[in-house]
């Protein structure tokens, strides 16, 4: 879609607590091959969007370590536009260190004629989008914004915080209100934004004269509230998961290896690809005494041991002797023999060798820093 | 500025040995190891000796080979100043011609090398399992001051006759080249890598073409040419795991000796450099279910598995369904086994579905193949 300019937008990223002390959610490992970015970028790319850029927040190493090679995600790296953005004074100034405030530092692309429109996505959530019909249904619409929604279940436990949409009978935005415990079935409200360019320009004055600290979302609330203007809802139909703390990284991790080995259809499409960066690592070796049960495993790894109930990424060895259950271990991890992990999200490099059983007494998970050799 | 080396990939083999796996595609093409095409091995132990230019000389079925090679990103010679063509036979203004030989391959892209302009040609098989640098060889050539440098092989005497031999002096100079010696007198087999220096490979070639006997091989009639012009041609001795997987055993071999069980220091360790860089299919993790029984094995991304496997190389998109089983065998893409089938020292083709309860080659010990097109029966 040549007219479209795409904004990732990591300012509004959940936090995932020690997992994402050193790293956004963006470049934390999921599912042992992805990075959580790679579902936001490839959900751009199967819809034909070539012009991407990334409102990055903090932590630009570790994403622009992720992201190398833009080829990875654009179908055409000559007529395709792969970009950071980063706001230098809000690195000096948290406080202000705003999505809003990232776009006006670069905001080149306001004043960029090849594009007409502006879309907004967020990092965290899991879900197969077609912005391409988003894009449509905006245009079909005539208005001059849009937020993308999901009909959601059990809202009050998985996806507390988030905004709920209220829509009236012309398909507007009603009302936004944040999620509360009570909530069960509610529109979600994907921190997903479409704007026609000349409208964002508009905003993005008003709310420079209110505050300098709003976020997008917070500047969306208040339009939706005190502006003049009608936000038309567009309805995202496949299902949706969210993270937004260790426990929930856990639980959606191991329910998505679930959904990815029994209800592909459903989640996952194989037509829908997820890309990713490639580290040119070999299949999967698996010694003759190996015992894997209902696991996703990323290549590179070599296991000899016993894997239940497990993810493992890139490269982790586990060794004769050694068994991993009911945990998630990260690239590079080694599990020596004799050593028997469970319910444990190790970080990368860890060495698993003299405590010979890492495991909580009262079932909470246990989480291993990167570089630990326990 | 021209260029120090320039490799040239004889991809162009039909691969008749290797029967319905070559049928539409070239035998670089072949699938090998779960996730690799036979001509990975060669692109990568170029682009590990720093060599940034490539020349793939495809013919036999080449669209698949061609498309697979690209702009050579996968092997990282998209970068500044690189080159990866492809160079299929083309019309010129004498006409279009297949090529004839090996050497005659080279000569029809004499115009590619001299754009190149490279001191050095590297000359080597696309369809060969090995994993080096080239650059002991390349040192040699150029310390040695040599025309021509050959890498060769020690292989046991029992087996010369079936290889091109070379007989050396204690320089390892070479004084004989004999194709495929009813006795040989030496037990360096040439692996068909060779180094020349450009000036003198392309004078040879240029007399080769006008040579209306010659049938235009490298090993038939352009080395043997240049020893008896007593041009100075050197054996590189080459130390390390190789194969031609020519053949349908050879390449199941080849397969099984990645398996834990039969790896030892010799064979092919993906880990250690240099590396083999290959196509990333953009698969999904591999999920093995609660129902599976895997063991001595390697399985590639995107590998679905419900069933029983044993010693076997699983590729990408494979499904092999609960209570089916699959033993010693070599699965390539897409390939599904259905519940209850059997499968055993099988290759499967691309593709390849093996029906419910279907039992494959049960206790033969014969290495058989099967193709999609039995889907069609």
């Amino acid at each position: 879609m040549k007219n479209v300019f795409a904004l990732i937008d990591l300012h509004a990223s959940p936090e995932l607590g020690v997992l994402t002390e050193k790293r956004p959610v963006a470049s934390t490992t999921v599912l042992g091959r992805y990075a959580f970015i790679d579902f936001a970028l490839s959900n751009l790319t199967n819809s034909g969007i070539d012009d991407i850029s990334i409102l990055i927040k903090d932590h630009f190493r570790s994403v622009v370590k992720h992201l190398t090679n833009n080829n990875t995600y654009l179908k055409n790296s000559k007529t395709g536009y792969f970009n950071l953005m980063l706001n230098e004074d809000g690195l000096k100034n948290p406080y202000f260190n705003t999505d809003i405030n990232n776009i006006r530092a670069n905001d080149y692309f306001l004043y960029d004629e090849s594009s007409k429109y502006v879309i907004v996505i967020p990092v965290g959530f899991i879900s197969r989008v077609d912005y391409a019909k988003v894009i449509d249904e905006h245009i079909a619409s005539g208005k001059g914004v849009s937020c993308v929604y999901t009909p959601v279940k059990n809202a009050g436990v998985d996806f507390l915080g988030l905004n709920k949409y209220t829509i009236n009978a012309l398909g507007n935005i009603q009302k936004v209100e944040e999620i509360t415990s009570n909530d069960d079935e509610v529109y979600l409200g994907l921190k997903t934004f479409v704007f026609n360019k000349e409208v964002l320009k508009d905003f993005l004055n008003k709310t420079g004269s209110l505050s300098k600290a709003f976020s997008i979302t917070d500047m969306m609330t208040y339009i939706q509230k005190y502006g003049d203007t009608n936000i038309h809802a567009i309805k995202n139909e496949t299902p949706v998961r969210y993270v937004n703390s260790l426990e929930k990284y856990y639980n959606v991790s191991m329910e998505l290896k679930e959904l990815l080995g029994h209800d592909s259809c459903h989640f996952f499409d194989k037509e829908w690809k997820i890309y990713t960066r490639t580290h040119d690592t070999r299949p999967v070796l698996y010694g003759q005494k190996a015992s894997v049960k209902d696991s996703l495993i990323a290549n590179g790894c070599t296991v000899y041991g016993t894997v239940e109930n497990s993810i493992l990424a890139r490269n982790v060895i586990v060794e004769e002797g050694a068994s991993v259950k009911n945990s998630i271990i990260f690239t590079d991890c080694v599990i020596k023999s004799g050593v028997h992990l469970d319910g444990v999200i190790a970080d990368k490099l860890c060495k698993f060798e003299n405590k010979k059983e890492v495991k909580s007494s009262d079932g909470s998970l246990i989480y291993v820093p990167q570089g630990v050799n326990l | 500025m021209g260029r120090n080396v320039v490799a040239m990939i004889l991809a162009g083999g039909k691969g008749t040995r290797l029967h319905a796996l070559t049928k539409r595609v070239a035998k670089p093409a072949v699938y090998f190891g779960g996730k690799y095409r036979i001509i990975d091995f060669s692109l990568s132990n170029v682009a590990n000796s720093s060599i940034d230019s490539v020349g793939v000389l495809t013919q036999y079925e080449s669209i698949v080979l061609n498309n697979y090679i690209g702009n050579g990103a996968k092997w990282g010679f998209d970068g500044v100043g690189s080159t990866c063509v492809a160079l299929a036979p083309r019309q010129t203004e004498d006409g279009a011609n297949w090529y004839k030989g090996t050497a005659d391959a080279i000569y029809q892209n004499l115009a590619f090398l001299d754009d190149e302009d490279p001191k050095y040609v590297l000359i080597l098989s696309g369809d060969h399992i090995y994993k080096t640098t080239y650059d002991k060889m390349i040192q040699l050539h150029i310390e040695s001051k040599a025309d021509c440098t050959i890498s060769v092989l020690e292989v046991d005497i029992k087996e010369a006759s079936r290889f091109g031999i070379l007989e050396v002096d204690s320089n390892d100079t070479i004084t004989k080249f004999v194709e495929k010696p009813k006795v040989p007198k030496s037990n360096l087999a040439s692996m068909g890598v060779y180094v020349f220096t450009y000036k003198v490979l392309r004078k040879a070639l240029l007399e080769d073409a006008k040579d209306p006997d010659s049938e235009h091989d490298f090993g038939k009639n352009i080395i043997p040419k240049m020893l008896n012009n007593n041009q100075k041609l050197v054996a590189y001795r080459f130390k390390g795991y190789w194969r031609d997987v020519g053949t349908l055993d050879s390449l199941h071999q080849a397969n099984m000796e990645l398996l834990p069980s039969q790896r030892n220091e010799e064979t092919i360790h993906f880990d250690d450099y240099p590396k083999v860089y290959s196509e990333d299919t953009s698969s999904y993790p591999q999920f093995i279910d609660k129902s599976a029984v895997v063991k001595d094995c390697l399985i590639n991304q995107g590998a679905f598995i419900y069933g029983n496997v044993e010693e076997s190389v699983i590729s990408n998109e494979v499904l092999i369904e609960k209570d089916a089983k699959v033993i010693k065998s070599v699965l390539m893409p897409g390939v599904v086994i259905k519940s209850g089938a059997y499968v055993e020292n099988a290759i499967l083709g691309p593709d390849t579905i093996i029906k419910e309860n279907e039992v494959i080659n049960k206790g033969t010990g014969e290495i058989i193949l099967l193709d999609y097109e039995r889907n069609l029966q």
